[in-house]
């Protein structure tokens, strides 16, 4: 029976100790190390198949933009000079009632109630 | 065939998963059984190849509409590395090299493991720009001394003199010639640490000059036998206490392939490396550095070349040390020995 | 009077639910996450309940424990090789008490508003962006909501703002993302169409009676929409 204070010490090393709750090394065949490979190959393919389609999308938008930015100069330099100015402090927060997507649905999907204080 | 059988039993493994009697690449039966897959890797192996092929099939399909002929090998050589056969086979190192997509891997390999190593030696050893300005790599240079148990030797190692005595094995592996195909190389190789004390500075030696080396990646080992050597390989012969001596081995593609002109050339007493690649429209494409110094073979190396015995030198003391290159002075010992006595 | 322009809005309804992944990845990140409870440490049990009490004990009786080693057994498999209460050539399993687990009930991904295929509804396709978009009886052709831009206009943003009002009421909260125009659509009667996005936050689009309306998702709008005006609005949807 060891006293308290050094059972405690003891503890503190098993919690921290690498040698007992280490699992025992991966070791893979030949045939697994390839097909580890594979998986890995076709993530990296996949990643870089779906951002250079983001991205690809994203100029495209930008392209957009700047046609109408453009166009709107052109036709109306009032409205143009309107669409550049910096956000009112007041009113154009980012709202808190935007909803970032969550993995499952909640109870009640839509709240359909609203009553515009504002006006 | 034993390797043919056992191979296509491993890549089936490798599409359908390991079967119940374990691994087939593993040799003991015991090995086999206690053998454990990760968990869960057969339907993301499934997923993951039909990703693989999707992709190869579209790369296949841009290598047709493909403009010249070496845009669409690199793209049918590319379209396939993901294959799990073909990098089975790269694994195992069961690879034809004349086949593009196993060009392609070594030669990745080559860029991420010993081109960065081979730079970096002959940069810090000053081979570039003390023999030639620069370098473009474009093939991969391993140099072998044939001795029982002694394989390719790193870049900017130091060599006992007793184990380069005898003419290096190299191996010249030219990534940028198309697949299937041979160059035709120029092998020099300079030591440009020859003390020159009347000078205080070096001289640069040639120790062997061999040209029209056919080689391809297939077989990349330069036979002397069949290329014409200008000049035989003479060994270092470092001196005692004398600074360390690079051997700086050039690799030099022929653009013109055989050359009669090269065959033919005769060596002038002092050779310049960069008028001679100049002149002869060489292109410097790999290089590699080995030093040697004095060491406790050095007379016996000298004895067997029939060379006289060598200097031994001593520090030069001067009195700013800016004011010596060399920082030696040749001064035999017994010499100062002598000179005591006679003054007696 | 009006100005020689008009204001469209691009009004969408962001996903409630992150999109389920792709079948690889679903594949992919249940391997790597096999891999990752094969290398984890064992865990410290000892830490965690003290010797001898009553919660140690319940918590040792739930857990399946490993095969112990045994030198009068040949275990044709490999040995057993444990340490903590764990083989450590596998993962670890601990189980916890039934009611100590979280029992989470899930909604149903599938709403009612799907199964009635009720497109007037905001609470379909709750994995997908759905767009607004009319049919006027006027004009009778689908398209996004767009309307005039009075002469004393101050911006466009608050242009699309009134005729968002004034066509749908005003119990709705909606976010405008940017006062620069997404995009600008070219009509045959060379009045260009200056888009805005906007998000609706809270409460119901109510038009009047002689206003078509949908809240439809990017191939929805595909089959509802003329060809041309489905190639200018593609690349936003």
């Amino acid at each position: 029976m060891i006293k308290p204070g050094a059972q405690r010490v003891v503890n503190m090393l098993g919690v921290l100790s690498a040698s007992r709750r280490q699992p025992r090394r991966l070791k893979l065949c030949r045939e697994d190390i390839i097909r580890h490979k594979t998986i890995k190959h076709a993530y990296q393919l996949f990643t870089k198949n779906e951002q250079a389609e983001q991205k690809q999308k994203l100029d495209q938008q930008y392209l957009r933009i700047k046609e109408a930015a453009d166009l709107l100069q052109e036709l109306d330099p009032e409205l143009f000079a309107a669409t550049n100015v910096p956000p009112e402090k007041k009113g154009r927060r980012f709202p808190l009632e935007l909803r970032v997507p969550t993995d499952t649905p909640p109870r009640t999907i839509w709240s359909s109630t609203f009553a515009n204080k504002l006006r | 065939m034993s390797l043919r059988n056992s191979s296509s039993r491993i890549i089936k493994a490798i599409y359908e998963g390991v079967p119940a009697t374990g691994p087939p690449s593993l040799r003991t039966r015991w090995s086999r059984l206690r053998y454990k897959s990760p968990e869960h890797m057969q339907p993301a192996f499934e997923e993951a190849l039909k990703i693989i092929n999707k992709d190869s099939e579209n790369q296949k399909l841009a290598a047709q509409n493909a403009s010249s002929s070496q845009v669409r090998e690199e793209l049918y050589a590319k379209s396939d590395i993901y294959n799990p056969e073909v990098q089975y086979n790269d694994f195992v190192n069961y690879v034809d090299l004349s086949n593009p997509t196993y060009k392609l891997l070594a030669k990745r390999r080559w860029l991420r493991r010993s081109m960065p190593t081979m730079m970096q030696r002959i940069e810090q050893l000053h081979v570039i720009p003390d023999t030639l300005p620069t370098l473009m790599p474009e093939a991969e240079t391993k140099i072998k001394f044939l001795l029982p148990k002694l394989d390719f030797i790193d870049p900017g190692a130091w060599v006992r003199n007793d184990i380069c005595m005898r003419t290096p094995q190299i191996s010249i592996s030219d990534f940028s010639l198309p697949a299937g195909t041979s160059g035709h190389y120029t092998v020099a190789i300079v030591n440009p640490d020859i003390p020159d004390l009347e000078n205080d500075s070096f001289n640069t030696d040639l120790h062997f000059l061999a040209t029209n080396v056919e080689a391809s990646l297939a077989n990349p080992i330069a036979n002397w036998a069949k290329s014409s050597v200008l000049k035989p390989y003479m060994p270092p012969v470092p001196e005692k206490n004398a600074p360390g001596q690079r051997m700086c081995v050039w690799v030099m593609r022929q653009e013109n392939g055989h050359s009669s002109n090269l065959e033919n050339k005769e060596l002038v007493s002092e050779f310049d490396l960069r008028s001679f690649v100049s002149e002869q429209n060489l292109r410097p494409v790999s290089a590699f550095v080995w030093r040697s110094k004095w060491d406790y073979t050095s007379p016996a190396v000298r004895e067997k070349l029939g060379l006289p015995r060598g200097r031994v030198f001593y520090r030069a003391r001067t009195e700013f040390a800016e004011d010596s290159v060399l920082h030696i002075t040749e001064r035999p010992k017994w010499q100062k020995v002598d000179e005591l006595y006679h003054n007696e | 009077m009006v100005k020689p322009l008009r204001v469209g809005l691009l009004l969408s309804r962001t996903p409630i639910i992150t999109p389920k992944p792709a079948p690889f990845l679903q594949a992919y990140y249940k391997y790597m996450s096999e891999l990752e409870k094969r290398l984890m440490w064992t865990f410290p049990s000892f830490f965690f309940f003290k010797k001898g009490t009553l919660t140690q004990r319940k918590f040792n009786e739930l857990q399946k424990g490993p095969i112990a080693r045994n030198k009068n057994i040949i275990f044709a498999q490999g040995e057993p090789d444990v340490h903590f209460n764990r083989d450590r050539r596998f993962k670890q399993e601990i189980i916890l008490e039934p009611d100590e687990q979280e029992k989470v009930r899930e909604q149903p991904t599938v709403t009612e508003a799907d199964t009635k295929n009720d497109i007037k509804s905001l609470e379909r396709k709750i994995e997908q962006t759905l767009y607004l978009l009319v049919n006027l009886k006027s004009e009778n052709k689908w398209k996004l909501p767009s309307f005039e831009v009075p002469d004393n206009a101050r911006s466009l943003h608050y242009a699309a703002d009134n005729g968002l009002r004034s066509l749908g009421g005003d119990s709705m909260n909606t976010w405008t993302v940017s006062y620069t125009p997404a995009a600008v659509l070219k009509s045959k009667d060379n009045v260009p169409e200056f888009l805005i996005k906007k998000h609706i936050l809270q409460g119901v689009f109510q038009p009047d009676a002689n206003v078509e309306f949908a809240w439809l998702c990017k191939n929805e709008i595909k089959e509802k929409v003329d060809e041309d005006y489905f190639k200018q609005i593609e690349v936003l949807l």
